[in-house]
């Protein structure tokens, strides 16, 4: 409630420290470096944007000129005109990262023309097009906007083959899949660049990749974006800015500082679902410019999580109360308490604790179901050593975590605080609230029946407390995505959890 | 352009820190989550706004909590949340739990207060009898004494004998949740 994984995905994090370059507010910089302040103000609205607007309008005049000349003089689509035309755009994409003094570096092997090919990158803002297509010209996919946005979209596709798809339309993923797929099946046409997380999201963190574009069955070539925050702010957070101003105040940064990378293609593996794939190519992105991974669907931002996934929950839950009651046997609850019921103490040892002997009594506890619940039974110091536990952890791969429901498994939780949180921290299983503290007592041992009450709200509060700390990230660099996030190895879950578990990205949100 | 336009007066602010266990620099924070969270701006956060937060969306027990923070303005938002601060009294943190689980607000966590919440966690998939079972038992782990049920209550089921657990009081809670580690498990960095 104070913080939320999600959330953070879209808020724009300026630098901590005022650094000159940043386009700060006042609030918050030394008043001995108000001066200095009210200089940078003076350049880059006195003098940047007067020579940006006019280095834009230059441009733009220049690629009518000559786009209408092309148009014009060369009546029949020629090879020569197509190459000029896909100069012009060039050009024309130039221009405008000019007027943010963009600076891009590009990386790794250009990209070709090559029949059933699709680039995929992640998304910041729709300048991030203007970045890919100064150095090649793609074909893009996306949303149609309205707007200044609008326009530019539709003059692109006087000259190129892009694909816009109403939000409307957009709902019907069916129809887009097929525009796309007819677009990466035709070798005469130039590559399609997909983002796949769908929205723009704020270059620190990455979410979810939608699977569409990865399950065309052709070869993806990963492409990765970061931009340098030191200069200016880039991403476009529509809800609080339209596209102008997000432009304007791009034109009022400093510079544009971006790196491009173009990773190996990947292609589907063999046994290896659409989604795991699309997860997979996330990941080389992710890691390749230092993003933090969520699992969110960027639907989200927008929508309300579908109720399915608490209902999920819920069942997952009662299976595991039922089969634990089927362990203990049914009649081992108080039918009613004639014996001892004034003396519930009795039950518990010295320590609180339950000894390991009496689980075998046929006594079932409120502490053994809450256990049971947790989906890791009661088990004595001498069979589950943290240690020990804590290095089953580190052996699952992340694979197991491609399905966001595998975050569900509290001992994934359990691990999550061990690794002090990580990014995809996503949620917690009730019930197991104790299991999300690094506490040995709870993967060691028994869990205290006077604990569980309070486990329980602890854990229904556990979104209260959503916020990995902000260090996350440091602590989060060598294990990112895979220790941290680890699901528990899948031994105890048999298959209608391990069922439900794997269809959770399916019922996601549609 | 960028700047954390906070409309929280700084009389707010001593006069919210005097009364919950945040500083200021965790309450000017709560405050930007507020402003956040209040997606319409309508300077209170309503049940739907909270189900935006697709980690508490998830939670079987987001129910109750909503019904807790429904409507809350920042004031009544600080006051809930001020029971995970981390100088919270123990007594807020008890306090806390005791509401959360005094589900008909009659002062007394009883029997049919933890069902409902059980039932939350489980949904449909349980019966009703093995909820009761379960419920009966946690109670009586937790301390609960039994009662004879009087003649006045009605038919309860066969399984459930001739008794029903007291009503836990707020008095109980501070004993049994004696030596829970709250600290621990209700706190939450800002």
């Amino acid at each position: 409630m104070v913080g939320d994984s999600l959330t953070r995905c879209f808020e724009s994090s300026p630098p901590k420290v005022w650094n000159l370059m940043t386009r700060t507010s006042a609030t918050g910089i030394p008043i001995l470096l108000w001066p200095l302040w009210f200089l940078s103000i003076f350049i880059r609205y006195g003098i940047l944007l007067p020579f940006r607007i006019f280095v834009l309008s230059a441009g733009v005049f220049s690629f009518a000129l000559g786009f209408s000349f092309v148009q014009l003089s060369l009546r029949k689509r020629t090879r020569l005109k197509v190459y000029l035309q896909k100069q012009l755009i060039r050009f024309l994409a130039s221009t405008l990262v000019a007027s943010w003094s963009g600076l891009v570096h590009y990386h790794g092997e250009r990209p070709r023309r090559r029949p059933n090919q699709i680039y995929v990158a992640n998304h910041t803002s729709p300048i991030d097009l203007a970045m890919m297509i100064k150095d090649y010209p793609f074909s893009a996919i996306g949303q149609r906007h309205g707007g200044l946005a609008g326009r530019i979209q539709d003059l692109l596709n006087l000259v190129q083959n892009h694909v816009w798809f109403d939000r409307e339309e957009g709902h019907d993923r069916r129809i887009v899949q097929r525009l796309l797929q007819a677009h990466v099946q035709d070798g005469e046409k130039e590559p399609v660049l997909v983002f796949p997380e769908g929205t723009c999201v704020n270059n620190e963190y990455c979410i979810m990749f939608k699977k569409g574009s990865f399950e065309l069955g052709a070869q993806v070539y990963p492409v990765a974006i970061k931009y340098n925050k030191a200069y200016a702010d880039v991403y476009w957070n529509s809800a609080k800015q339209t596209f102008l101003t997000h432009l304007l105040a791009l034109m009022t940064s400093w510079a544009v500082v971006c790196d491009v990378y173009y990773l190996e293609p990947q292609s589907l593996r063999a046994n290896e679902t659409p989604a795991a794939f699309a997860a997979r190519v996330k990941r080389l992105i992710a890691r390749r410019i230092g993003l933090i991974e969520t699992n969110w669907d960027g639907f989200l931002k927008r929508h309300q999580l579908s109720p399915k996934f608490r209902e999920h929950r819920q069942e997952v839950l009662a299976y595991r109360i039922r089969k634990h009651l089927e362990r203990v046997s049914v009649a081992a609850l108080p039918s009613i308490p004639e014996e001892s019921p004034l003396k519930p103490e009795s039950k518990t040892g010295v320590d609180g604790e339950i000894h390991a002997s009496e689980t075998d009594t046929a006594v079932i506890t409120w502490a053994q179901l809450v256990a049971a619940m947790a989906g890791n039974e009661p088990v004595t110091t001498s069979t589950a050593h943290p240690k020990e536990a804590e290095s089953i952890l580190r052996q699952t791969t992340c694979d197991e975590n491609e399905h966001v429901g595998s975050t569900v498994h509290p001992l994934g939780m359990a691990c999550m605080g061990w690794t002090r949180g990580s990014s995809g921290s996503v949620g917690i299983a009730p019930g197991s609230g104790c299991s999300r503290f690094p506490c040995p007592t709870l993967v060691g041992s028994s869990v205290r029946p006077r604990d569980v009450l309070g486990n329980a709200v602890a854990a229904a509060l556990h979104p209260l407390d959503a916020s990995p700390s902000s260090d996350a990230r440091d602590c989060d660099c060598g294990s990112r995505g895979s220790t941290a996030r680890a699901a528990w190895p899948q031994a105890g879950m048999e298959t209608p959890v391990e069922m439900m578990t794997g269809n959770f990205r399916g019922t996601q949100a549609r | 352009m960028g700047a954390n336009a906070s409309t929280l007066l700084d009389d707010d602010i001593t006069e919210i820190v005097a009364s919950s266990s945040f500083s200021k620099e965790e309450i000017e924070q709560l405050y930007g989550r507020f402003q956040k969270l209040d997606r319409n701006g309508s300077g209170t956060i309503d049940a739907s706004e909270f189900l935006m937060i697709p980690e508490l969306a998830m939670n079987p027990l987001v129910p109750r909590v909503v019904q807790l923070f429904d409507g809350v303005n920042f004031k009544e938002f600080v006051r809930l949340l001020s029971a995970f601060g981390k100088s919270a009294p123990r007594e807020t943190r008890i306090d806390f739990l005791f509401r959360f689980y005094d589900v008909d607000g009659d002062g007394a966590v009883s029997e049919s207060d933890v069902c409902s919440i059980f039932r939350l966690l489980v949904g449909d998939n349980l019966d009703d009898t093995t909820v009761r079972r379960i419920v009966r038992q946690a109670m009586l782990d937790f301390g609960a004494g039994v009662e004879p049920l009087s003649e006045t209550d009605g038919n309860e089921s066969a399984d459930s004998g001739n008794f029903r657990c007291r009503p836990l009081t707020r008095e109980d809670f501070c004993r049994k949740l004696q030596q829970v580690e709250l600290d621990r498990i209700l706190q939450i960095s800002i």
